[in-house]
């Protein structure tokens, strides 16, 4: 399961604050919101590619705050495939 | 090629006359170097082939800037990958500083290099100490070279990195690659040949300069700057062959290169 507790993000001018929410396993989450809300920030936070600012997050229970994105095991894909150019 | 192909007048009248202008432009660049190629008599361009100061000169240009271009990729690569990648506060002044070597005149920045790298200046004197001067050497010729032409690579390769759509190495990184290893396993494969096409640029423009060399190193003598003494003291018969003989080379060389870079482009492409 995926766990943020208070999760804040500032990236140029821009903030997703205090995000909160659980996901146990086998359930199915769909984020929504207009562009340039913050769905895909908040997806890149969780996978570690932007550090938090204050807040947690869990994977299966542990703390995978600090992790490096490698070290995650964790992966997303964005909706436009990102298909290495040189394959 | 297609009847489009052949008959110019059959396009549209806009690109009628881009062509047109095109042609002028292109005489523009080649018709005085081609006037000064056929113009350039066959003995004494034989004699300067066999002249060794000629050839020494010649080989010290293409080395100095060979040098210059080698160590500034190895520090202007990651500045480039930096402010394509990053904001950070006075990236403006600093793209505004990479790019003023361009806009100053050449002598005025030999005469300000002199005024640092010289004996007369703490850098220039630690420089010493270590046993580097910068005044009639070939450091010296590097270091003018490197000044005038580092905004070429570093706007070459910012403007590769730009190319690249970030969420690759995101991607990259999601999956098991550290910054490093995303870094170079996938932007530096994939800006490659913006990175080759700015290093062929700087060392081109390396190989050029004039006012920025002569003020520091007027000797071990540069090609354009033995080029500038025969005309001189000889007269323009005597400075043709050597100019002749270093835009050959130079043609060679880039055309050589330039084959590289877009069998390159092919190769990531197919």
């Amino acid at each position: 399961m995926v766990k943020l507790s208070t999760v804040v993000v500032e990236v140029g001018g821009f903030r997703l604050n205090h995000i909160s929410f659980e996901v146990r396993d086998g359930e199915y989450v769909v984020i929504l919101g207009p562009t340039g809300a913050g769905k895909t920030l908040l997806l890149e936070s969780i996978a570690g590619l932007y550090p938090l600012k204050d807040g947690q997050i869990f994977l299966n229970g542990k703390e995978i705050t600090y992790l490096r994105p490698e070290n995650r095991n964790l992966g997303i894909v964005y909706q436009d495939y990102a298909l290495f150019s040189a394959l | 090629m297609t009847d489009e192909g052949l008959f110019l007048f059959r396009r549209a009248p806009i690109v009628q006359v881009g062509l047109y202008l095109q042609l002028f432009l292109l005489l523009l660049i080649g018709l005085p170097i081609l006037r000064m190629v056929l113009a350039t008599d066959l003995e004494v361009l034989r004699s300067s082939i066999e002249d060794a100061k000629v050839i020494s000169s010649i080989l010290l240009t293409l080395r100095a800037a060979l040098w210059a271009t080698l160590v500034c990729a190895f520090m202007g690569i990651p500045m480039a990958y930096l402010l394509a990648r990053h904001n950070f506060f006075g990236k403006g002044l600093v793209e505004g500083l990479i790019n003023l070597p361009v806009m100053i005149p050449h002598n005025a920045a030999g005469i300000a290099l002199l005024m640092v790298y010289g004996p007369r200046f703490f850098i220039g004197k630690l420089f010493r100490d270590l046993g580097i001067s910068f005044v009639g050497t070939e450091w010296g010729i590097s270091l003018a070279m490197a000044y005038v032409s580092l905004p070429f690579l570093v706007n070459a390769a910012r403007d590769g990195f730009l190319s690249l759509d970030p969420r690759l190495e995101k991607v990259a990184r999601t999956l098991g690659a550290s910054a490093w290893s995303a870094f170079f396993r996938i932007t530096l494969p994939l800006a490659w040949r913006y990175i080759l096409t700015g290093k062929i640029m700087m060392w081109a423009r390396g190989i050029s300069e004039f006012g920025a060399v002569i003020i520091l190193t007027y000797h071990p003598i540069i090609a354009p700057i033995l080029i500038y003494e025969r005309l001189e003291n000889y007269g323009l018969k005597y400075a043709y062959p050597v100019a002749v003989l270093l835009i050959l080379l130079c043609l060679i060389i880039f055309g050589l290169l330039r084959l590289l870079a877009s069998s390159e482009r092919r190769r990531d492409l197919s």
